[in-house]
Order: C-alpha cells, then structure tokens, then sequence
C-alpha cells in the first residue's frame, strides 16, 4: 500500500505518471475542492476527464469550458475585488489546467500545477492566522494521489 | 455638471498645454494618418476615433489663447468656447476611445505626440468630473487602500505564507538593504500568484536578495491612467518612500505595461525631483541576469509561439530585445507577428480601458485587431509580459473561439530554471 | 489699372506687405509655441534627447511601412506634392534670380521643361489631395473650411505659374501679376492656418524625438 507523506513525494509520485493519469488525478483534486464555486459547468468538465473513454474533441470541449469560467470568474483590472472571493477563480484555473494537453514548462507537472491551483482556492478562504484548511487541501490531495495510485495497482496497471 | 467644474476642467487643460503641445497643433495638417494606427479607428471605421480628433477641444484652448489669430476669431464670435457639451461627446473618446497606446505618435509625419496629448486632455476631463466612473472608483482605491482593485496587504501575506508553505520560498517583507523591491500589479495579486513564485525561484537561483514592502507594494498608478497628476505624484511617492527607507538599490516594476513607465520616466517628474535608486521593468532585470549568466534554463518549448509587446514597455518604454532574447533561451519556435515590437498593436485593455466597464463592447472591437495578426501567424501559445494585456488577450480570444493559451514571460522562464541541488524551492 | 502697373504693383508694395506679414506671422506663430516652454524631465535617461530629436527631423519624413502599406496613394500623392511644390519654388530660374536679388543667394536650378513638368504634376497632386479629402471619411471628417483655404492658396500660385509659363488664359504680363499675388496670398495667409506646420514641423518633430531619445524608444 503506497503512502504520500510529504510534497516531495508527492510532486515526485505525479511526475511519473502519464498524462492521461495526471489529468485523472488532478480532476480528482478539482474535485476536492469544487464546494468553493458554484459554477456547475466545472464538474461537467471533471467528468470529461475522469471517464476513461473521452474523445480527444470532448476534452477540447471541457477545457474551453474551464477556460470560460476562469474567465468569467477573474478579477477585472481596477475593478473593487476581494481576495476572500477568489476561490471560483482558482478553482477554475485548476480545472482549465487539469483539462489541457500539457503542463506549460518542463519542471512542472500538469497534476502539481493543477494542485497548486487548488491550494491557491483555499489560501483565499484561510483567514490571516488560521492555515489549517489549506493544509487540509495539501493533505488531502496526498491521500487522492495515493489512493489513485494504490487503486491502478490493484486494477493490475503496474 | 456644474459651469463650474467645466471651468476647473478648462482650465486645467489650459495649464497642460506647454511648447510641444503648441507645436503640435501649430504642425496638424489633418492629414488623417494617426487614424489608420488607431486599432479603434481601423475596427470600427467611425471617423470620430482619428486620434488627433480625441484632442479637439484643448487644440480650440490652445488656438483661443494661446494665438493672437485664435484669440482674434474667439472676439470677433468666430469660434466657440468650450462647453459642458464638448465635455460629454469627447468623454467616451478621450477614455473609452483611446487606449494611450502611442502607435498614432509614432505614424505621425510632422512628428505630433498625439498619445501624450491624449494623456493631458485627460487631466482636464478628470477634474471636470468627466471620467469613467471604473476608472474613479479604481483611483480612489488606490489612494485609499493602497491598491485599485482594493488589494489588502492580509491578501499578498496569505500568497507569501501559501509560497513558503507549497514551495519552500519565501518573498521577505520590509528587508532593509535588499538588492531589489519588488512591485506587484493587483492583477497579478489577484489572478496570477504564479508571477510571484516566478520571482522568487529566479531571485534564488540568481542569488540576489530582495523584499516586498508592506507600505508599498502596489505598482500600477491609476492617477496617471484617469490623469490626475496630484493623486499619480502621491502614489509614486509612497514607492520612493519605501525604496528609500529600506535603502535598495533598484526598484523592479512587474509584468505591466503603464506601470512601468509611470514609475520609471513620468514619475521623477511628478514628485519634482530625482530618485536615488534605479528603476527597471522585471524584464530588464532578467535580461541582465541573462547577460550575466545569472539565468540557467533548461528545455525549450516545442509549441510555435509569438510575443504580445505590451505597448508601455515597446513604444514609450524601450524594452524591445529583452523578451526576445529571453524568449530565444526557452524556445525555438518564435515567430514575430506582422507587425510587432514598436509597430506592436495593443490588445485594446491599455490605458484604463479595461478599468472601464462601459467600454467592454469598443474594446472586443479594438480586439480584433489583435486577433487578424493572430489568424494570420497561426500559433499554438502567445507570450506576454503584463497582466492587464494578458486577461484582455484571453477574453479576446474566448471571444472568437480561438484555443490560444496566453503566458506570462516571467513565469515561462521560471517553469525552465535549471534547479539546483542545496537551493531548496522544487526538487 | 493697366497690367503693367498691376505688375509693378505686384512685385513692388504688394510683395513687401506679404513678406512683412509673412515673416512677423510666423515668427509670432513660433514665439507663441516657444515661450510657452517645457518642464525639464527629471528621469534618469537611456539615451540622449538632443541626438533623438535631430534624427526624428529627418526620419520622420520616411513612412513606417505598416502605416504606407494602408495609405499608399495618399502618402505617395503627399511626396509627389511636396517634392513637386518644392522643385517648382526653388529650382526655377526665374525664382532663384529673385532669391539672387532679394538675398544675394543663389543656386543651379532645373531646366525650364522640367519644372513645366514637375508643375503639372503638382497640380495634378493637389487636385487628387482634393479629391482624397473630400471622398475618405477620416478626412472629410477631419477637415475644415481653414483645410480648404489652405488647399486653394496653396494650388492657387502653381496653376497661375504655369498659366504663365505657358502663355494661357491671360497675356503673359495680367497672368504674371496674378501668379505673384497669388504668392502673396500664400505668404499673407501661411502664418494663420496650418500651413505653420512649414515651420513648426521641426519643433514637433524635435520635442517628440528628444522625448523619445531621452527614453530610449524609437520615434
């Protein structure tokens, strides 16, 4: 049984996965966080990617799709904003990154990048002395990471 | 408005005027060349958005006193005074219409700079009570917070507590004698916190220390863009102030176009004085670590790509070889747009415009623009390096149904770093 | 009046009027734009704004080529009537004799076939800037009934002066008095219209070249 103790594993246990799987699991952490939002064009999206048989015009599709909510979720230049009310933003952004082709870069993974949108989601609602829930995220994208990776093992893909 | 206000309005136009702004209209000869530069002319074809028209009423100002010939045609009742009217209809061309992206000042063939004209009408139509209500509420933001989009010091602590948490870095606020203070655009605060792990890995990894202030962080000037020099001078002097007290030696304007120019060249000359440190756009910074081997990258991007030159920094800020030359480090596959570097188009959001809400429908027009030099090149990924540009040119293109991812230059450059071992940050 | 009078008089009393208020118009014109002075700029500069603003003198007579491939017959047209008004003003023989006389300064000048050429041709370019003005919306949009006296004491001179050249219309003596009034307009109505900008192009170019020099940026 696999464990994810720390971000260093955890970056290391994304980074050997396929792109296919990266996708998987970072949808999965979206997920994890899609309470924040409640733009319910997103878990359609999620869905795309975590069937097995979408179409590459399907995840063309869901990607536009996150596109347009991070967009519509943005904060207009000099427009009055709240950082408190960025969460949809990022989730978006999250879900954007987890439904393209590849991570932009060479050091970055897809799924960490798609991570690190979500901690960002919930960085947003952490109050200024209480960094708990984001650590709740950090935590709980090590456990869907590797219960994913302990549940391809038992389906016999390693 | 008030006959009033009209008056301050005038007269602060009057008090704009200087001898370039006089040879200027003295030189006119309506020849109509600025309007084939101007993306809001080309787009939408209304004659009204020739640039040098945007300027009408203070060239009738300047004409009725200024000029003995002008002053003569006003006493004899053969010219109009400007009025509450003029101050209506030229509202929506002075803000809406005009993104002070300067292409018009550099077509022009008697050489009028007819984008900088545009930024003094402003001034005049500001006091006068003419300025787009976004635009007034994003300027009193920043007066009073600190920051147009009302950006909190907790917000940048919250993303500096989350980098230290996620990557091991840390951006250290109020370090006195640091080599550089860095600014941050509310933007890139509130939509693109990559570009502050950007800075962090690359200041690292160059070995440079540098510090955010907490007083001071914000780097965009709402004063110069609504065009209120007295508010524009206070908000670079609490840069000044910052950069002084904590005794650095160079201030490090972000991934913005105006920001840039306002701290770098028009702000010495609000403030009245000098400053004693430098002042250099993050892309300047890099291109030295570049040439001083301070910059180690690895792998280069397969995608074709193409650079969106943010106006501020090409046409009135002079960094044009920088993004290429950083660029050429991570890809192979540039390709430069028709036309590009100084001869760039803006992406329509420059200047204010997309502070302005009433001004979204122009500016998808003005987009187009942008999206025939795209079509034409057909690329996979469009880099740029200032945040405004960047979420105009991704609204653009959502608009159009085009799949063109938009990156930010920095954080490109980051994502290639060359980590090395006893460094901390991403192993 | 008979025309040799008119003649007399065109070259005499009435020629020294329009270069009085030509010169003391233009110099006024200038000093309203210089004594209204400039702040110095404080910035640090990258370059240097005296060699920025001599060379955007001369480059800014050469178009960008994103701006000609939009407007080519117009900036070609532009060229031609320049360079046309230019030949026919400076390189005639006749012209030159009269700078000789007036100010002692003299220069070789082009063969009168050449200037008779070069005169229609400019004629031809002012009727076509007509023409653009009044068809291109900008233009029309822009222009106003001071665009159009400038246009007309501006044609005015070349077509008497070809008039006269080639004998037409009036004998040569009536068409040579016309054609030195016309210039006379010219010169009287310069300094109140736009036609400034034969001056003050120089200051434009020097106040945005100096700018941009002291920045670092093209112009």
């Amino acid at each position: 049984m696999r464990t994810i103790e720390n971000d260093d594993d955890l970056r290391a246990a994304l980074t050997q996965m396929d792109v296919t799987d990266q996708r998987h699991v970072a949808a999965l952490f979206v997920e994890d966080v899609l309470e924040y939002t409640h733009d319910s064009r997103l878990r359609h999206a999620l869905s795309v990617v975590i069937r097995a048989d979408a179409s590459e015009a399907e995840l063309k599709a869901a990607h536009r799709t996150a596109r347009a909510a991070a967009l519509d979720a943005h904060a207009r230049c000099g427009a009055d904003s709240d950082w408190s009310d960025q969460s949809p933003y990022f989730v978006a952004r999250a879900a954007e990154a987890a439904t393209g082709k590849n991570a932009k870069g060479t050091s970055s993974t897809l799924a960490w990048l798609v991570a690190m949108q979500c901690r960002m989601a919930t960085c947003c609602l952490a109050s200024e002395t209480d960094q708990e829930s984001e650590e709740n995220t950090c935590s709980a994208q090590r456990r869907i990471a590797a219960e994913f990776i302990n549940s391809r093992k038992d389906n016999g893909h390693e | 408005m008030s006959s009033a206000s009209i008056e301050k309005g005038i007269r602060m136009i009057r008090e704009q005027i200087d001898a370039p702004i006089a040879s200027f209209f003295s030189s006119c000869v309506h020849c109509g060349m600025c309007a084939d530069a101007c993306h809001f002319y080309v787009q939408t074809g209304d004659p009204r958005y020739t640039p040098i028209n945007k300027v009408e009423p203070m060239r009738r100002i300047w004409e009725q006193e200024y000029t003995l010939w002008g002053r003569i045609k006003a006493t004899l009742g053969l010219s109009r005074k400007v009025n509450a009217q003029d101050f209506e209809a030229w509202e929506e061309l002075v803000y809406d219409g005009c993104s002070l992206c300067g292409r018009c000042s550099l077509v022009c063939p008697v050489g009028n700079d007819i984008s900088d004209m545009i930024r003094k009408i402003r001034e005049g139509f500001a006091v006068a009570g003419h300025a787009p209500e976004g635009l007034v509420g994003a300027t009193r933001r920043a007066v009073e917070i600190g920051s147009p989009m009302g950006v909190r010091l907790s917000a940048l602590e919250a993303q500096i507590r989350h980098l230290k948490h996620d990557t091991g870095l840390d951006a250290p606020l109020d370090q006195a004698g640091a080599d550089y203070l860095v600014l941050l655009s509310s933007m890139e605060i509130m939509n693109f916190p990559e570009y502050l792990e950007a800075i962090a890995r690359i200041m690292q990894q160059a070995g440079k220390t540098w510090t955010i202030s907490s007083r001071a962080f914000e780097a965009t000037n709402s004063g110069v863009q609504i065009g209120v020099s007295d508010i524009a001078a206070e908000l670079v002097q609490r840069v000044v102030d910052a950069a002084e007290e904590l005794g650095v030696k160079t201030v490090i304007s972000p991934e913005c176009g105006h920001a840039y120019t306002a701290i770098r060249f028009e702000g010495p000359n609000l403030i009245g004085r000098p400053y004693n440190f430098r002042v250099q756009h993050i892309l300047e910074v890099l291109e030295e670590f570049r040439q001083q081997g301070l910059l180690k990258t690895k792998g280069k991007e397969t995608d074709r790509m193409t650079f969106h030159d943010p106006c501020q920094l090409v046409r009135k800020g002079g960094v044009i070889e920088a993004p290429r030359n950083l660029l050429g480090m991570v890809t192979d596959s540039f390709v430069e747009m028709r036309d590009h570097a100084e001869m760039n188009w803006c992406c329509g959001g420059g200047g204010g415009v997309s502070a302005n809400e009433r001004a979204d429908e122009l500016k998808s027009k003005a987009f187009n623009q942008k999206k025939s030099q795209l079509d034409e090149l057909g690329v996979d990924t469009l880099v740029t390096a200032c945040a405004n540009c960047r979420i105009t040119l991704e609204e653009g293109l959502e608009r159009n149904d085009m799949d063109i991812p938009v990156i930010g230059l920095t954080e490109m450059l980051a994502d290639h770093l060359v980590e090395e071992p006893g460094k901390g940050g991403e192993t | 009046m008979t025309a040799d009078a008119f003649l007399s008089f065109a070259r005499g009393t009435g020629f020294d009027w329009a270069l009085t208020i030509f010169v003391f118009g233009m110099l006024l014109r200038l000093f309203e734009v210089l004594s209204l002075g400039r702040k110095p700029d404080l910035s640090e500069g990258r370059g240097s704004g005296v060699q920025g603003g001599l060379k955007t003198i001369v480059t800014r007579t050469l178009p960008r080529a994103a701006v000609f491939a939009r407007e080519p017959v117009r900036i070609i047209n532009g060229y031609v009537f320049h360079i046309g008004f230019l030949a026919v003003l400076f390189l005639y023989e006749p012209h030159i004799e009269l700078f000789d006389a007036k100010m002692g300064l003299s220069w070789p000048g082009l063969p009168t076939g050449i200037i008779n050429a070069l005169g229609v041709l400019t004629i031809f370019s002012l009727l076509l800037a007509l023409a653009l003005r009044l068809t291109s919306p900008v233009l029309k949009f822009l222009s106003t009934g001071s665009d159009y006296l400038a246009w007309l004491v501006t044609l005015l001179p070349v077509l008497t002066g070809y008039l006269a050249y080639n004998h037409m219309l009036l004998p040569y003596t009536a068409m040579l008095a016309v054609h030195i009034l016309s210039v006379e307009l010219l010169m009287v109505v310069a300094p109140f219209t736009k036609l400034t900008h034969m001056f003050s192009f120089m200051l434009a170019r020097w106040y945005q070249g100096y700018r941009a020099g002291h920045r670092g940026v093209e112009s």
